[in-house]
């Protein structure tokens, strides 16, 4: 698995859109703490400069990282997906698949290995993009930016399991258009489906098929609430939306897994 | 006898095709035994099941029944598999790689030892004929690929090497150096189970040879069996005068000429001498007369045209 993990990273740093993804975080870190200036006053408070003025430093933060959180959940998941689609899906072309089979690789080994590198890329993504901030704030204010780090933590979860989704596709269907769309609509369907009683009002005929639709896929949406709700230390009034997409992420990579395993050549 | 380097009883593959609502028997019950050190070609036309057959035998396809046995153990054994070599038809590599790197890379799938490894990259290299090329694979021709799959494929120093058509896209010279190249390997006692459309070639090197025709083994053999006789004879003269026509016509009958050359079916060996009397009474010099044989391609073609028909 070490070998597959390791190629992919390789593989990763020779695409085009993962060298992108890995660009855009490190820029937007440096933006981000080039944006902020931290000053002390004479009674320790800690102030932050911002376009409207200074701001106390646990006020900025309760309502700064949660909007980092919103869009790390939406831009920095589309953006991740776009990157990862390609590493699980063109190894299975035809010519290629056989080479790196017919070797002394398991296939289960080569297929969690690719999907462990395809996941490490975008967690290091979000290490520069949230990491980065979460530090400098940390070392600035001395306010703990733990509980951000878990909410970020449960948006990598989410992503985590979409992949596991294009991973079990590519299997069935190893084309990269195919497995875009599949992937982008369940990121598209989340919040429809986590808001399916209002949004189906009108057709109830829709309401079993989108119930059936939320409880079996990865429920990005309910994720990226919750870690806001982490973020505020807010009673977490459900933590289906975790165990659920858990079971889907072990469910969709034990198929793929056996998929791959039995499938011909 | 010695234990067979692969050895397949009743193989039987079908693929389904559930939109099409029908089935495809690519294998029909295929028993091979393949001994050791030896070149084995596997001949058919396209579809006749070779390919099905080849990724059996490296575990990439799985048999809907029948066993299949791999240097004494299953080809799902992954250990079993690093001692093979494995060439595909249609291989695509990383375009954005060179030649050492892509070899570093299939190595370390394979679980070879770095130093090994290293060591033996710049050796298949050589063999193969990439010493020295700093060229990204993308800028390579279909042959110099071609080159480049065998290395890989000789990489781990295999016991059983699996080529499916080693020499396409390849020049006559560089088709040379490849059939040397394998006639070493069997001179070091590796197996070499070769799919090739080049039936010259098969014929040149390969010391037996299965024809298999829509899923079944339809003759073995050694190159040799399949190289007959055919009864006819080729004659050629050094100029197809009017006075040689009158004499070759006299003693055979109509023939047909090409050029200065004559295939006919003698009816005994002394219409074969009175035919030899008679030229040299014209006077004209026989530059050949000799008995045509049939090649393996002939055989092959024959076989083919009987069952289509």
């Amino acid at each position: 698995m070490r070998v597959a993990f390791l190629h992919t990273i390789r593989e990763a740093f020779q695409r085009r859109m993962s060298l992108v993804l890995l660009v855009v975080c490190v820029l937007t870190a440096v933006i981000y703490v080039a944006q902020f200036r931290f000053a002390t006053g004479p009674d320790g408070q800690v102030t932050v400069q911002t376009a409207m003025g200074p701001v106390a430093a646990d006020a900025f933060m309760k309502f700064n990282l949660p909007g980092q959180l919103n869009f790390t959940g939406v831009w920095w998941l589309i953006l991740g997906a776009l990157a990862a689609v390609p590493l699980v899906t063109t190894f299975h072309e035809t010519g290629w698949v056989e080479l790196l089979v017919s070797k002394r690789v398991s296939r289960w080994e080569l297929l969690l290995g690719r999907y462990l590198a395809a996941f490490a890329q975008f967690a290091v993504a979000l290490l520069l993009v949230c990491g980065v901030p979460a530090l400098h704030i940390w070392l600035n204010t001395g306010i703990s930016t733990w509980p951000f780090l878990k909410g970020v933590g449960l948006i990598l979860f989410g992503y985590a399991c979409t992949l596991a989704l294009a991973t079990l596709v590519a299997v069935l269907q190893p084309n990269v258009g195919l497995v875009s769309v599949i992937t982008f609509a369940q990121l598209g369907l989340s919040p429809l489906l986590a808001e399916r009683h209002d949004q189906f009002k009108e057709l109830p005929s829709l309401q079993p098929l989108s119930s059936f639709l939320y409880w079996i896929l990865p429920k990005n949406n309910e994720l990226m609430r919750l870690s806001i709700d982490v973020f505020y230390s807010n009673p977490v009034e459900s933590w289906a939306p975790l165990w659920s997409s858990a079971i889907f992420l072990v469910v969709a990579l034990a198929a793929a897994c056996l998929i791959f395993q039995r499938k011909s050549l | 006898m010695s234990t067979p380097v692969v050895e397949t009883s009743n193989l039987v593959k079908t693929y389904r095709e559930p939109l099409k609502r029908r089935t495809v028997d690519a294998l029909r019950g295929v028993s091979v035994r393949v001994e050791r050190g030896i070149i084995f070609g596997l001949l058919g036309q396209n579809g006749a099941g070779k390919t099905t057959f080849t990724k059996i035998l490296l575990s990439l396809v799985q048999p809907t029944s029948g066993q299949a046995q791999v240097l004494g153990g299953s080809p799902t054994d992954a250990r079993i598999r690093s001692r093979i070599g494995y060439l595909p038809e249609q291989m695509r590599l990383p375009e954005l790689m060179k030649a050492p790197s892509l070899l570093r890379l299939m190595g370390q799938y394979y679980g070879m030892d770095r130093r090994a490894l290293e060591q033996r990259i710049p050796e298949v290299l050589e063999q193969v004929g990439l010493a020295g090329n700093k060229k990204m694979i993308q800028a390579y021709s279909k042959g110099m690929r071609q080159r480049l799959g065998l290395a890989q494929a000789l990489l781990g120093d295999p016991e059983l090497l699996f080529l499916d058509e080693p020499t396409e896209g390849l020049d006559p010279l560089g088709r040379k150096q490849i059939r040397d190249l394998l006639l070493r390997k069997r001179a070091q006692g590796k197996t070499i189970l070769l799919n090739s459309h080049i039936l010259s070639e098969v014929e040149m090197i390969c010391d037996k040879v299965v024809i298999v025709n829509e899923g079944q083994v339809v003759r073995a053999g050694k190159p040799a069996d399949f190289i007959r006789a055919t009864g006819a004879y080729r004659l050629r003269v050094a100029a197809v005068t009017d006075a040689v026509h009158a004499a070759v016509q006299g003693v055979l009958g109509p023939v047909t000429w090409e050029g200065a050359t004559t295939t006919f079916t003698p009816r005994d060996r002394s219409q074969l001498n009175a035919l030899v009397d008679r030229l040299r009474a014209v006077p004209v010099e026989i530059e050949a007369l000799e008995p045509v044989r049939a090649s393996l391609e002939d055989y092959f073609l024959e076989l083919v045209q009987a069952k289509e028909k």
